[in-house]
């Protein structure tokens, strides 16, 4: 539990080392790519797992912090894909946009992604979210094919064949800004008042029910914050891959994507992290085996199922993705947080 | 006036009638128990009362308002705490951690401060073991932190759902000493048991549940003594 390393830093260092290190990692990775060490294949495989690790994440916030099981993640990343997409190549003609104002758009373009995406998250969270049980479960298998046969069906944004030329603005500074901040957001969301009411969901829906933890509203609330990540995942999807088709964001996606989050482990952002690189990294690093490499990496997660069933990084979280937990004892979990809650 | 009072009660799941129309009332400062069998009822009741189940028709008015109506979290906040059956824990919080998450609906810290003190000193074992794991406690130690939680609600009426239930009997005393205790500081009480006896012993008046209906009723005293209480529950 103590995190002895993390203790015995200097205030400042631990509280600014992540951030350094993140500008670190980010220098090196720079002087790698510029050194053609990390060559533009490496580097698509980088930006894929930085999104990956985005919709982990959202998706550990529903199914790993408050218990409920939404099995049609990939749904609102198309939701958001294409949101952003029509946004920076529909809206603003992508090829006519002005140098200064590229960053902009694609910004806006995101936000409208993950907008679009939350929006539809409430809309089918609310009714199903009322109840108690796994109609969530149902509801959004259901959802993740609707909105891929919609999608299929709307011809202005290309119906089946997919939309293309859409501009690659998702470099890797701005892949890395977006992962880091949403874990950042969601370890502060996770040890704020709302994220011991999502656990207390998670944990005994009934008890929180009797506790007078409005179980509705928080659950929808969880839903929709991770629909809004999710939409900016595939938003900048969109953006690293230029081209998008409805067909790409099926059950299977969705499946990966719970894969990602049990074999890291749910319950745990480090985990997420861990899932989604190591299971972004995997298939391609097995390519060499061509038509084996299924076949081993299906091995490979029976074996991680079997020797370490709570997942890689079960239920543990590495320092900085954690609040000390002996400091939550001293605040009051609910109403204001300042002074502690014992004066003495 | 009585502090909570159910009329005609019909509660359902699906075609099955658990509750069919049972009426009753807890008076302020009573401790009043339900009694009954298994598939009596008597859960489906408090679980109605507390808004996690929907009445079928009927009214359950807590000082003066009407709950049929209302969510879960909004009865609590009136002041109803449920101690619901089966010790559930949040198992992977601290102790403490599970109990201020009983103080959540209150605003006040010097109150929270309070109430932790209080519970505190009415389970000193509890306060043993503040920073432990939940899920780590003891089946005893679990319904201890589960009432000691419902505690930190502040509320007025205390329902516990078989507080008894899986516990080794020098536990059981121990438990129910506390809810005599609890009941002395003024808080009224509604209580489910099926072991009769205890339940008799420890409440003043007592309504007993059969197949969802109320069959007799009366001071607790005088059912203890009841030559059919006796031959159906009490087993003398």
């Amino acid at each position: 539990m103590k995190t002895t390393n993390a203790k015995t830093m200097h205030p400042l260092l631990r509280k600014f080392g992540p951030l350094l290190g993140c500008i670190v990692f980010y220098v090196v990775i720079m002087l790698l790519r510029k050194a053609d060490i990390i060559n533009g294949y490496y580097m698509q495989v980088m930006l894929f797992a930085g999104v990956n690790v985005l919709m982990t994440a959202s998706l550990n916030l529903v199914n790993g912090f408050t218990g409920q099981f939404c099995i049609g993640h990939a749904g609102f990343m198309s939701l958001g894909a294409y949101g952003a997409a029509v946004i920076t190549t529909m809206v603003f003609k992508s090829n006519s946009i002005p140098e200064a104002a590229q960053i902009p758009v694609f910004l806006l373009g995101l936000l409208c992604g993950g907008i679009v995406a939350a929006i539809v998250g409430a809309l089918i969270g609310i009714p199903s979210l009322k109840l108690k049980g796994d109609y969530l479960a149902i509801v959004t298998l259901a959802f993740g094919e609707i909105v891929r046969a919609l999608l299929r069906l709307i011809q202005p944004i290309g119906g089946a064949r997919g939309m293309i030329g859409i501009p690659n603005y998702a470099n890797f500074f701005w892949i890395m800004l977006f992962v880091v901040l949403t874990l950042w957001l969601l370890r502060n969301l996770i040890y704020s008042s709302y994220g011991r009411a999502f656990i207390a969901i998670r944990d005994n829906e009934i008890a929180a029910d009797a506790m007078g933890i409005n179980t509705t509203k928080y659950k929808i609330m969880s839903f929709c914050i991770a629909a809004f990540i999710a939409g900016v995942a595939g938003g900048l999807y969109a953006h690293v891959l230029s081209f998008i088709q409805p067909d790409s964001f099926g059950f299977v996606k969705s499946a990966d994507y719970l894969v990602y989050l049990y074999a890291g482990g749910s319950g745990s952002l480090t985990g997420s992290v861990v899932g989604a690189v190591l299971l972004t990294i995997l298939p391609e690093v097995l390519r060499f085996l061509a038509t084996w490499r299924l076949v081993l990496y299906a091995i490979i997660l029976i074996a991680v199922m079997l020797y370490r069933s709570e997942g890689l990084i079960g239920g543990k979280e590495v320092p900085f993705l954690r609040i000390k937990r002996s400091s939550l004892y001293e605040q009051p979990l609910f109403g204001r947080k300042k002074n502690g809650l014992s004066e003495e | 006036m009585p502090m909570l009072e159910v009329k005609d009660l019909y509660v359902s799941y699906g075609a099955i009638n658990a509750v069919k129309g049972i009426s009753f009332e807890v008076r302020k400062g009573e401790t009043v128990a339900l009694i009954g069998s298994n598939g009596a009822g008597k859960s489906t009741t408090l679980r109605t009362i507390s808004g996690l189940e929907k009445a079928k028709s009927g009214s359950i008015i807590f000082q003066g308002q009407e709950l049929a109506k209302l969510k879960p979290y909004q009865i609590v906040e009136l002041g109803i705490a449920h101690v619901p059956e089966g010790r559930r824990v949040f198992p992977r919080m601290s102790v403490k951690e599970n109990l201020l998450m009983g103080a959540n609906i209150i605003k006040d810290r010097a109150q929270i401060k309070r109430d932790l003190e209080r519970v505190h000193e009415i389970f000193p074992r509890l306060y043993e073991r503040m920073n432990q794991q939940a899920g780590t406690l003891s089946g005893g130690e679990q319904q201890m932190l589960s009432l000691g939680r419902a505690l930190m609600t502040n509320g007025s009426l205390l329902m516990l759902d078989e507080p008894s239930m899986g516990l080794a009997p020098i536990l059981v005393e121990e438990i129910f000493n506390i809810i005599r205790r609890i009941s002395e500081e003024g808080t009224s009480i509604l209580l489910i048991e099926q072991n009769a006896f205890l339940a008799l012993t420890t409440s003043s008046r007592a309504y007993v549940l059969e197949t969802g209906s109320i069959i007799m009723q009366g001071k607790s005293s005088d059912l203890l003594t009841d030559e059919r209480v006796k031959d159906a529950y009490l087993g003398a």
